[in-house]
């Protein structure tokens, strides 16, 4: 509503108001209004000089106040540097289980390829069957089909081994000019380490020069053969997993042994037929579950030749633009490791906000709503 | 004393700059303090009828202005307003707590406005002060604000939290009923 909406009257009388409080002459209209406000004025109470000199005195000490300092600046501070805190710690917190670093920290993987990726199930303690078989020692004990299991392993699933399958993709960047450079490193370096190359394939051509590699190392051989590799070339991507196959070998050894126990209890029955149809029917048996007994063996050894040994898959890309900046020197490294950095400052940032901007939103809220709440308590003050 | 009234905010000698300006913000209130001082008494006196309570309130809106000084937003009002809202605040905070611990205050003996009924002009205080009396507390507050406080109409809507125009009708209606309760016969 604006002023305009005012009554005619109503604007009158304010504007003869004003006029009588700033000493205007009005007109005979107004000396009424004039008269009232000057009973009013003239019974207002008056200040009292005492008073009035002890309040001059406190406005010219600008109301300092020695015996009564102000309320606890420092714990006002030390408040607002501890909310501080505790907003940073649970910011950090909230961007580390969010994975927002973890994101960013998996360019640097390669550097130690031992660290347990996300979505690896490897954890500390868990067997490793390309552990180099010990007889026995504080690390494991070696079963019968060589098969290394870690003692946490015993604990947990009593004497039955535990086989971990383990494999791995990892794609590097090399310069055009160095594929087949780089394709001889990664073939020399999968030797090195007693692994072989199941299968390669290898194009030079230009910008679209590619590179594919199938390795297979000895799973304790995996690890050094990652960072051998991450030396050729730029890492682009890394992934590691591991499988569990200890139920599928167990489940293959316990159907071998009854298979066995077939055979056996069928030769017996050989031995003490009577007739030859008999016989026959027995051999042919015997003949059928020697078959099967010899593919459930080859698949054990599979299983167990799985556990020995990890799959890495490897594709080379070129990177024409790591080339054409200089490779992977100590400037470009440091760039791309200053670039990380604000990249993980702004997620932070980023994080903080959203979880600031609802926080003061809430604050705003709570203040307005409080500010409301107390200014009606105010005013039913009149009502008392 | 050296307290002294002025012409309402606006038209007087009244901070002009803006409170943020630390250099000048002492001055300005000052000056703010000597433009104000009485008329914020009277008010507050008006208001809670108890001259010691008025002094605290009194001193305490302007230590309270003071501390809060650099808050003061010109854009939001005349510092003039923005002192009678502190003062109005602490005023009712003050009824308030009178009414929570039951303290019962009656009319202030004050002095300075007894009042001699020889003349006509002495006889029309007390009809008005006895008007004021039966007014509403909202109506005496408004009264008291635009003829002890002088505040401008827009000064008044500031303080009361209300549109200019609501401030004006208000004013309005409460001169109208003080009106009414003065001519009533007695």
């Amino acid at each position: 509503m604006r002023r305009s909406e005012l009554s005619p009257e109503v604007r009158a009388e304010l504007r003869a108001l004003d006029a009588i409080l700033a000493r205007e002459p009005v007109g005979e209209e107004d000396l009424e209004l004039a008269a009232l406000v000057d009973s009013v004025r003239a019974d207002a109470p008056r200040i009292d000089p005492a008073f009035a000199d002890r309040l001059d005195r406190r406005v010219a000490a600008r109301f300092d106040r020695p015996s009564a300092p102000r309320r606890h600046p420092a714990r006002k501070r030390l408040a607002l540097a501890g909310g501080s805190l505790v907003a940073v710690v649970v910011t950090a917190m909230i961007v580390v289980s969010g994975g927002v670093l973890n994101g960013t920290s998996a360019q640097r993987k390669p550097l130690n390829p031992t660290t347990v990726l996300p979505g690896a199930a490897a954890t500390p303690g868990t067997f490793n069957a390309a552990t180099p078989a010990t007889s026995t020692g504080a690390t494991g004990s070696t079963t019968a089909a060589g098969v290394a299991v870690s003692p946490s392993a015993q604990a947990g699933v009593g004497a039955i081994p535990r086989l971990v399958a383990r494999s791995g993709s990892l794609t590097l960047a090399a310069p055009p000019g160095r594929m087949q450079a780089v394709a001889n490193g990664i073939v020399a370096s999968t030797e090195r380490v007693g692994g072989v190359v199941e299968s390669s394939k290898v194009m030079v051509h230009g910008l679209s020069s590619s590179a594919t590699f199938s390795l297979s190392v000895p799973s304790p051989k995996l690890p050094a053969l990652i960072s051998s590799l991450s030396s050729l070339a730029g890492v682009r991507s890394l992934s590691q997993s591991t499988l569990d196959i200890t139920k599928r070998y167990t489940q293959a050894q316990a159907g071998v042994a009854t298979e066995k126990a077939e055979s056996g209890a069928l030769i017996k029955a050989l031995a003490a037929a009577t007739t030859l149809a008999e016989e026959e029917s027995i051999q042919q048996k015997i003949t059928a579950l020697d078959g099967r007994i010899a593919a459930a063996t080859a698949h054990l050894g599979a299983l167990v030749s799985k556990a020995h040994n990890a799959r890495l898959a490897v594709n080379v890309v070129t990177a024409a633009a790591a080339a054409s900046s200089g490779g992977s020197g100590p400037v470009n490294r440091a760039l791309g490791d200053s670039l990380r950095v604000l990249d993980v400052a702004l997620a932070i940032a980023l994080v903080a906000f959203a979880i600031m901007l609802p926080l003061a939103l809430l604050g705003l809220a709570v203040w307005w709503s409080a500010a409301t709440l107390r200014q009606r308590a105010r005013e039913r003050a009149f009502e008392a | 004393m050296t307290a002294t009234t002025c012409p309402p905010s606006g038209t007087g000698d009244a901070p002009s700059g803006s409170a943020r300006h630390a250099g000048g913000a002492a001055a300005q209130f000052e000056a703010l303090y000597r433009s104000c001082a009485s008329d914020l008494y009277a008010y507050v006196a008006s208001m809670l009828r108890d001259a010691a309570a008025a002094e605290d309130v009194t001193a305490l809106a302007f230590e309270r202005a003071y501390r809060r000084r650099a808050l003061f937003d010109l854009r939001r009002g005349s510092p003039r307003a923005w002192l009678f809202a502190i003062a109005r605040n602490a005023a009712l905070d003050e009824l308030r707590r009178r009414a929570r611990s039951g303290a019962l205050v009656g009319e202030p003996v004050d002095e300075s406005t007894r009042v001699e009924v020889d003349d006509e002009l002495g006889e029309r205080r007390l009809l008005v002060r006895a008007g004021l009396a039966q007014l509403d507390a909202r109506e005496r507050e408004v009264i008291l604000l635009k003829f002890v406080g002088r505040l401008s109409n827009g000064e008044l809507a500031r303080v009361l939290g209300c549109s200019e125009s609501s401030a004006g009708t208000r004013l309005h209606r409460a001169i109208k009923r003080l009106r009414e309760v003065c001519h009533a016969p007695q």
